[in-house]
């Protein structure tokens, strides 16, 4: 009986350390994962599916993992950064996004070599503020390069319609961690125009008049990228150059 | 093995680990370049979401786990061995879960991570040996 009781006890002391460690485990990866979600989850309306809206699975499985803090894309320690001005209804824009964005993600943010700021402009017409407007609510919640590829994804014809509310409203709920309610009060509020207002006067002090234009450099010393075509291997050049410099 | 076997092994694997976690921690806060063999997928999983906890990069909290690991090899009792067994056992469910992350999610393998998951993982058989291997403390009734 003794022995037992000494077996049961020592069980349950067992028993109880192992809980106590799946319990730690289990929150400490809880946190992790959310935090890579984006931290909040979608509350508003019924979710759509990310393969409902063209371009969202690829632009969730691109992005996935790499840190975004408002218009901010990559590693805050990451030694270069690039700054691109862009309209979302420019077609060298949408060019820039759908052919050389990828490869840059891959080859140099990802890794944490790079760090790229969007600094949106809208002189296209509505659809353009529109979409702007979209970009900026999604920056609030670290959700805006998702925003800006997938309405790259569908671009069509300036100022036609196609940057609709609807199909905002469908990226918003195709995107895991982003809170729906949240980004339309955003977009439709009156706060978001300061964040436009941020990108038209860095747009303006920059001396930028057409887009897509690309600032690169290290931090604080940021200069003109000229481009001739878009090409990948120029964005490699000029990037690869600053790296090995540094 | 013997107990006091198990005890060295824990002290020894728990310090290689730590070594690896304060390395990481260094890297992170220095922002130096972190040495990657075998393929180079170092940069993408310490830069990446899952690598931090908030503004805390998880390897302090991985540093932080090995050293208490470490410790609990000191001390002899079941006590100690039981903290070593949560604490191990802590450290393996985290560590298969970072290592699913880095094969499924990012597609990319820190050398670095996965020795520390590898041994976090040979922590957690450690804790049961030393469990089954140190005298139950005496009988509370």
């Amino acid at each position: 009986m003794r022995m037992s009781l000494r077996s049961l006890s020592r069980r349950t002391r067992i028993a109880s350390a192992a809980t106590v460690a799946v319990l730690a485990s289990a929150a400490l990866i809880a946190a992790s994962a959310t935090g890579a979600q984006g931290g909040s989850s979608s509350s508003a309306g019924a979710a759509v599916a990310a393969g409902d809206v063209k371009g969202a699975a690829d632009t969730i499985k691109l992005l996935k993992g790499i840190p975004q803090s408002g218009a901010w894309l990559g590693a805050p320690a990451a030694g270069v950064q690039l700054v691109v001005f862009a309209d979302l209804q420019c077609p060298f824009c949408d060019k820039f996004d759908t052919t050389i964005m990828p490869t840059l993600i891959r080859e140099y943010v990802r890794p944490g070599k790079v760090r790229v700021f969007f600094s949106g402009m809208d002189f296209i017409g509505s659809d353009s503020n529109r979409g702007l407007k979209a970009a900026a609510a999604a920056a609030d919640q670290n959700r805006l390069w998702h925003v800006v590829s997938i309405l790259y994804d569908n671009q069509g014809a300036e100022n036609k319609g196609w940057l609709s509310d609807k199909l905002v409203g469908n990226i918003a709920k195709a995107l895991p961690g982003l809170d729906t309610k949240k980004f339309d009060k955003t977009r439709k509020g009156k706060s978001i125009d300061k964040r436009l207002a941020d990108w038209k006067a860095l747009a303006t002090s920059a001396g930028v008049t057409s887009t897509p234009t690309f600032f690169v450099g290290t931090k604080g010393k940021l200069g003109s990228l000229a481009i001739t075509a878009l090409n990948l291997d120029q964005f490699r050049s000029a990037l690869n150059k600053i790296i090995n410099a540094r | 093995m013997s107990l006091r076997g198990i005890r060295a092994a824990v002290g020894v694997f728990a310090l290689a680990a730590a070594g690896i976690s304060a390395y990481l921690v260094t890297v992170h806060y220095s922002g130096g370049p972190i040495a990657c063999f075998a393929g180079g997928g170092c940069e993408t999983v310490q830069n990446s979401e899952y690598a931090q906890l908030g503004s805390m990069p998880l390897s302090v909290l991985g540093l932080a786990a090995y050293l208490a690991l470490a410790a609990t090899a000191a001390f002899r009792g079941e006590l100690a061995a039981l903290a070593g067994f949560a604490l191990g056992l802590s450290v393996g469910i985290v560590a298969v879960y970072l290592i699913v992350v880095q094969a499924a999610v990012l597609d990319a393998i820190c050398v670095w991570c996965l020795a520390s998951d590898v041994i976090a993982l040979v922590l957690v058989v450690l804790g049961v040996l030393r469990l089954r291997a140190e005298p139950a403390a005496p009988d509370p009734l």
